[in-house]
């Protein structure tokens, strides 16, 4: 896309939990991406697929105990490059708030319920701003007004559980967009809303990014989201990036046969009744694990013995027609000329009778 | 005759104020003035945002929340005016899958115990008459509870479970699983209507669509008749052959899922169906969206005249703040006939006669990416 560097480049990024007695969990296993200022880059995949840790893991929310975090999250700061994930907790409660930013997907449990809103707004502002008093009690009213909360002098004194929903994702939208902040992660903002409030916030998100030119990390199971907001998407599946593409191939062409089987379980507003899902058997307890083989491999009707002989590599998607940027892991994609694809058969990890 | 008939069905929720004297203050209008009917064997979606009294709509019907006024008749029968004994006989009849499947299964009864559970309370199962004739209380016991097992073991498979699940709790299964395990609970009586409330809005996207087909399979292979209520309109519109939409208590519209998605004539419905995302990037880029002004008024104080005049795009002065529109059939449309809607302008915001007027609705984004 641009020769220049990237806002943010995470690369080979690992986090590992460590349980006394129970061993080791991947939850995130090598994932790499890019973000850059103005444009938005997806995570998607179902839960237990990591993208949630990936991005506790980027603001430095994941603890100190039991968990190794490996790999590389290079930032461009206005003092020069440096790496999220090595900086020290002094630097890093700096940076947050006032370079990066979080929303997360619960508002309710976001805000801190025993204080007032205009307090929860202020306080960042007086941190990373220096402002106090009737200044930044007027920053707040005019950073309320911004994302769409009615009558902002009146709610800066009231409390979350006084507010909707959609207002209160709306004061977390004003609160983490209160210092400009370069990078913003959004982890599933807008599930827990309507459909209408949803609506309404992706709106206020998609011109925070055209005009502020501020870069944006969604992290999110839906993928009609996905289809209007993002530039760029990451498929994730077991703590892999499966597919990366541009929104547009995505869509249009799937390689990996998750993103198929995904994009075939979601019934279509615009599809006639009936219209029959496709979707993936199994469950995510059917995975093995990425060093033996192709997680996803148990659950997949393209499997072949070459699904198991290790971690498959990422590839650039076949043929000229998709442009760059389009990588899969997958020995045997979708729609693509390929090896003989034998007729799909039966793995016997998945066994029949615990389908779902 | 449909099979299950709602008419003007209320339920309203006293709101108490006081320590020593208890004084009902107001209402909360949860469901105020509700008319449906679901024929047998099929689907009927019922689509809301949250708040706009679907779940207490089902969960009236069967007599799980009191009626404040109206009629439920269920096969002819008015479940609104049963004693609390004839009802719980009733419900045999009306069976019931809910959204969260971990919180709607005992975690301490295992999966067999849980789905005895129903038969027993019913007495269903065992010999027949003839055959329980000159049989011995203890074999009669022995017979009924062979045959309750093989009615459990044959709801489990036919949800895709083997007879494994028995003697397995219900932590041990997966969000997937527990949804199917509360699905087979509501087959092994063999009713006629399952109320699913919000069946699969925990689940995964790829185990949501597994559920999806497998409530499909089996209204197909039993003639299973649904009420089916969830916020999510594209869930709603892949299983329903009719769906009504709510709003702040009182249905808007009501279409079969073709005439509704093709010619939406409620200015909520609009808004609705332009807020629901498609994932289609082209669809995603060129499709007009609705914004909504603010959020939902409260049900303890509705506004007058419609429901959604406060946040319409289309309001119009007087009528639409003073006069509250029935639901009434659509007019000038090709179609079944049977599309209702509750709005005073709907042909003429169907034929393009009246426009949103921009100040009303937050901004009409055209084309926006």
């Amino acid at each position: 896309m641009t020769t220049s560097t990237p806002l943010l480049a995470v690369d080979e990024l690992s986090v590992v939990f460590h349980r006394k007695g129970q061993g080791e969990t991947r939850a995130v296993d090598g994932v790499s991406f890019t973000l850059e200022e103005g444009r938005v880059t997806g995570l998607v995949g179902e839960s237990g697929c990591g993208k949630s840790v990936t991005s506790l893991a980027l603001m430095g929310l994941l603890p100190d105990r039991g968990v190794k975090v490996g790999g590389s999250a290079l930032i461009r700061l206005p003092d020069g490059e440096q790496d999220l994930l090595k900086v020290s907790q002094r630097r890093m409660r700096d940076l947050r708030g006032s370079q990066l930013a979080m929303i997360f997907q619960d508002p309710l449990s976001s805000l801190n319920p025993v204080v007032p809103i205009g307090v929860q707004v202020t306080e960042i502002l007086s941190r990373h701003r220096g402002m106090r008093g009737a200044a930044a009690r007027r920053e707040a009213a005019d950073l309320l007004q911004r994302v769409g909360i009615p009558d902002p002098t009146r709610r800066l004194g009231e409390y979350p559980h006084q507010l909707s929903g959609g207002m209160r994702q709306r004061a977390l939208i004003a609160m983490a967009v209160a210092c400009r902040p370069k990078l913003m992660i959004a982890d599933e903002p807008t599930t827990a809303l309507d459909v209408t409030i949803q609506a309404q916030i992706l709106e206020l998100l998609r011109d925070l990014v055209t005009e502020e030119g501020t870069a944006l990390l969604m992290i999110t199971h839906d993928l009609g989201v996905v289809a209007g907001l993002c530039d760029e998407i990451n498929v994730l599946y077991a703590g892999k990036a499966v597919e990366t593409a541009p929104r547009g191939p995505l869509f249009a062409d799937p390689a990996h046969p998750y993103t198929v089987g995904l994009l075939g379980s979601i019934p279509r507003l615009d599809a006639p009744r009936g219209e029959p899902l496709t979707p993936v058997r199994g469950s995510v307890n059917d995975n093995i694990a990425w060093a033996d083989g192709c997680a996803f491999a148990p659950r997949c009707d393209h499997y072949t013995m070459e699904c198991l002989q290790g971690p498959p590599p990422l590839v650039g998607a076949s043929g000229d027609e998709e442009g760059p940027g389009h990588i899969h892991r997958c020995v045997n994609p979708v729609g693509r000329a390929g090896p003989d694809r034998p007729e799909p058969e039966t793995p016997a990890a998945a066994s029949e009778e615990e389908r779902g | 005759m449909s099979l299950l008939e709602i008419r003007d069905l209320k339920v309203h929720f006293p709101i108490r104020r006081g320590v020593v004297v208890d004084r009902t203050i107001g209402h909360v209008r949860a469901v105020d003035g509700v008319s449906l009917s679901v024929e047998r064997g099929r689907t009927y979606g019922l689509v809301g945002e949250s708040g706009c009294g679907k779940t207490t709509l089902g969960r009236a019907v069967l007599r799980l929340n009191e009626i404040t006024h109206g009629e439920v008749r269920f096969d002819g029968r008015d479940l609104a005016g049963l004693d609390p004994e004839s009802m719980r006989r009733e419900r045999a009849n009306l069976q019931m899958v809910f959204q969260d499947p971990l919180g709607s299964l005992n975690p301490r009864q295992n999966i067999g115990s849980i789905l005895l559970e129903g038969l027993q309370t019913h007495g269903i199962g065992g010999p027949s008459e003839e055959e329980a004739e000159g049989l011995g209380r203890r074999q009669r016991r022995a017979r009924t509870a062979q045959d309750q097992r093989r009615r459990v073991v044959a709801a489990l498979e036919r949800v895709g479970l083997s007879a494994k699940a028995l003697q397995r709790y219900p932590h041990e299964f997966s969000g997937g699983q527990r949804q199917r395990i509360g699905i087979a609970r509501a087959l092994v009586l063999e009713p006629d209507l399952i109320i699913c409330d919000e069946p699969v809005s925990a689940l995964d996207v790829s185990i949501q669509a597994q559920v999806l087909n497998l409530l499909e399979e089996l209204q197909e292979e039993l003639g299973l008749t649904y009420l089916v209520i969830a916020h999510d309109l594209a869930v709603v519109r892949h299983v329903s052959d009719v769906v009504g939409v709510m709003y702040l208590g009182s249905l808007v519209e009501e279409a079969t899922g073709d005439e509704l998605y093709g010619t939406p004539a409620h200015p909520y419905t609009r808004s609705l169906m332009s807020a629901v995302p498609v994932p289609d990037p082209t669809v995603e880029d060129t499709r007009e969206r609705i914004l909504l002004a603010g959020d939902l008024p409260s049900p303890a104080d509705p506004p007058p005249g419609c429901r959604f005049h406060t946040r319409c795009p289309w309001r119009q002065e007087e009528r639409c703040d003073t006069e509250r529109p029935e639901l009434r059939p659509l007019h000038g449309v090709q179609g079944s006939g049977t599309h209702r809607v509750a709005c005073h302008y709907a042909e003429q915001i169907l034929s393009g006669q009246l426009r949103p007027s921009a100040d009303q609705a937050e901004r009409i984004v055209r084309g926006a990416g």
